[in-house]
């Protein structure tokens, strides 16, 4: 397994993310801008912790290129249950952050980070099958609709939007791990058809 | 124990034509090469030998192995015709994770690394990020990748490609060794002249099919008459391609 934590960059990488998503976290917990939007007259207020999880979803789509294709489908290890366990690690890392922020600071929004990571790795995973590497754009993608046309009124978002939605809402607790889980399952059999 | 396909059929893509139809091979004792122009299916041959795609129809197995099977992955060893090298790993550590993926514990893959890429000469730059060796070098590290668990069968997708003369001639040494050991080996190429007429045996594809497979003696004498000596291999493989025979 060393070899393959080390093909992945795992230890290079994800620590590095994790600090760097930590900081961010600290920084931006409840700071809030008013951003463009399509539905509300007047922008959208936006939590800028909404962004925090790209640092995360950016690491964890570069450790997942970093992979020899064919050697690892025609070899007789598991590989790919490493890079799902790899996936339920960094989002449970993010969320422990969150947690621990949002205890500490009683920051909503920080609560929320481990869910809304989550929720953007299942479509960055779905998108990867699909688009492969830039699919890393996809969550950010996804944050920019949020922000432009995901609000029915300044504090209220739709319900699919996820994201915003607060801390304990089981909808959106729901939808996150359904996208992460299908997200793992997209990864598991994308790659062999892939080659 | 030999590695057949039997009526293996395979498409890119549901909607895409089947690149190997109701396709049956043998891959014989010694070296073979196998020969073909682009979109012959030999590529798409060897993937399914070497069970990196499964056949939408059909059956391949070694032995009583089927392709599904560990036993199997472990018997057969494959390079592909791009080698993505990494940032992250030195060229020791690369054949040594391909060893890692085979089976091998981890210390006895990066053990049999070192051998392997003494094999392929390469000791001098074990320790080179994969991302900084030159196109000859990364093939040789493939090399040493697909040698590095000592398998009973070597499926090579046009490995010499990017190979200067002396690394051809190492190669072909290191090749020679393996099939006296008894490892088969099917060997995709484009240097007709070069293999040829050092193979065991030849195999010919056009178009998903097999247009010629026997011993190399037999491939020879489809040259037509006249043909110079040292075009011979050329000329046998450009008079079964014009005529596109099935044998």
């Amino acid at each position: 397994m060393t070899l393959w934590l080390k093909t992945r960059g795992v230890l290079t990488v994800m620590p590095l993310a994790l600090v760097v998503f930590t900081v961010l976290a600290l920084l931006l917990h409840d700071s809030v801008a008013v951003l463009p939007s399509l539905t509300l007259t007047g922008g959208t207020r936006m939590q800028l912790a909404m962004f925090v999880p790209v640092v995360v979803l950016v690491a964890l789509g570069r450790c997942l290129d970093a992979r020899l294709p064919a050697p690892e489908v025609s070899g007789v290890r598991h590989v790919l249950w490493l890079d799902a366990a790899l996936t339920v690690v960094a989002v449970l890392a993010a969320a422990a952050v969150g947690v621990a922020l949002g205890s500490v600071l009683d920051s909503e929004a920080a609560l929320v980070l481990g869910r809304n990571t989550a929720f953007l790795t299942g479509i960055l995973l779905c998108g990867r099958a699909v688009f492969g590497t830039v699919a890393v754009l996809l969550p950010v993608l996804w944050i920019v609709t949020v922000m432009l046309v995901g609000f029915r009124t300044w504090t209220d978002p739709y319900f699919w939007s996820v994201l915003p939605e607060p801390h304990g809402e089981p909808h959106a607790m729901v939808l996150a791990v359904t996208a992460l889980l299908c997200g793992i399952l997209v990864h598991q059999f994308s790659t062999r058809r892939a080659l | 124990m030999t590695l057949v396909l039997s009526a293996c059929s395979y498409r890119y893509g549901r909607v895409r034509p089947y690149v190997l139809r109701a396709f049956s091979y043998e891959l014989p004792d010694g070296l073979t090469i196998l020969l073909g122009p682009n979109g012959a299916g030999k590529s798409t041959l060897l993937k399914l030998a070497a069970a990196v795609v499964v056949p939408q129809a059909g059956r391949v197995s070694y032995g009583n192995l089927s392709s599904r099977s560990k036993e199997f992955r472990r018997e057969i060893a494959w390079m592909p015709q791009s080698i993505t090298p990494l940032p992250s790993l030195t060229a020791r550590e690369y054949v040594a994770y391909v060893g890692w993926l085979k089976g091998l514990s981890r210390t006895d893959a990066w053990e049999r690394a070192q051998q392997a890429l003494r094999r392929v000469e390469l000791t001098e730059q074990e320790g080179v990020r994969t991302t900084q060796l030159s196109g000859g070098q990364i093939r040789r590290v493939g090399v040493a990748a697909a040698l590095v668990h000592d398998a009973r069968v070597l499926l090579l997708d046009e490995p010499t490609a990017g190979m200067d003369p002396r690394q051809r001639r190492l190669f072909r040494d290191v090749l020679a060794k393996l099939v006296e050991d008894g490892v088969q080996v099917l060997l995709s190429t484009h240097d007709v002249a070069d293999l040829a007429e050092e193979a065991d045996h030849v195999t010919v594809m056009d178009r998903g099919r097999v247009l010629l497979s026997g011993d190399t003696g037999a491939f020879l004498v489809e040259a037509p008459e006249g043909t110079a000596p040292g075009r011979v291999a050329e000329g046998a493989y450009t008079a079964l391609l014009e005529r596109g025979e099935q044998v």
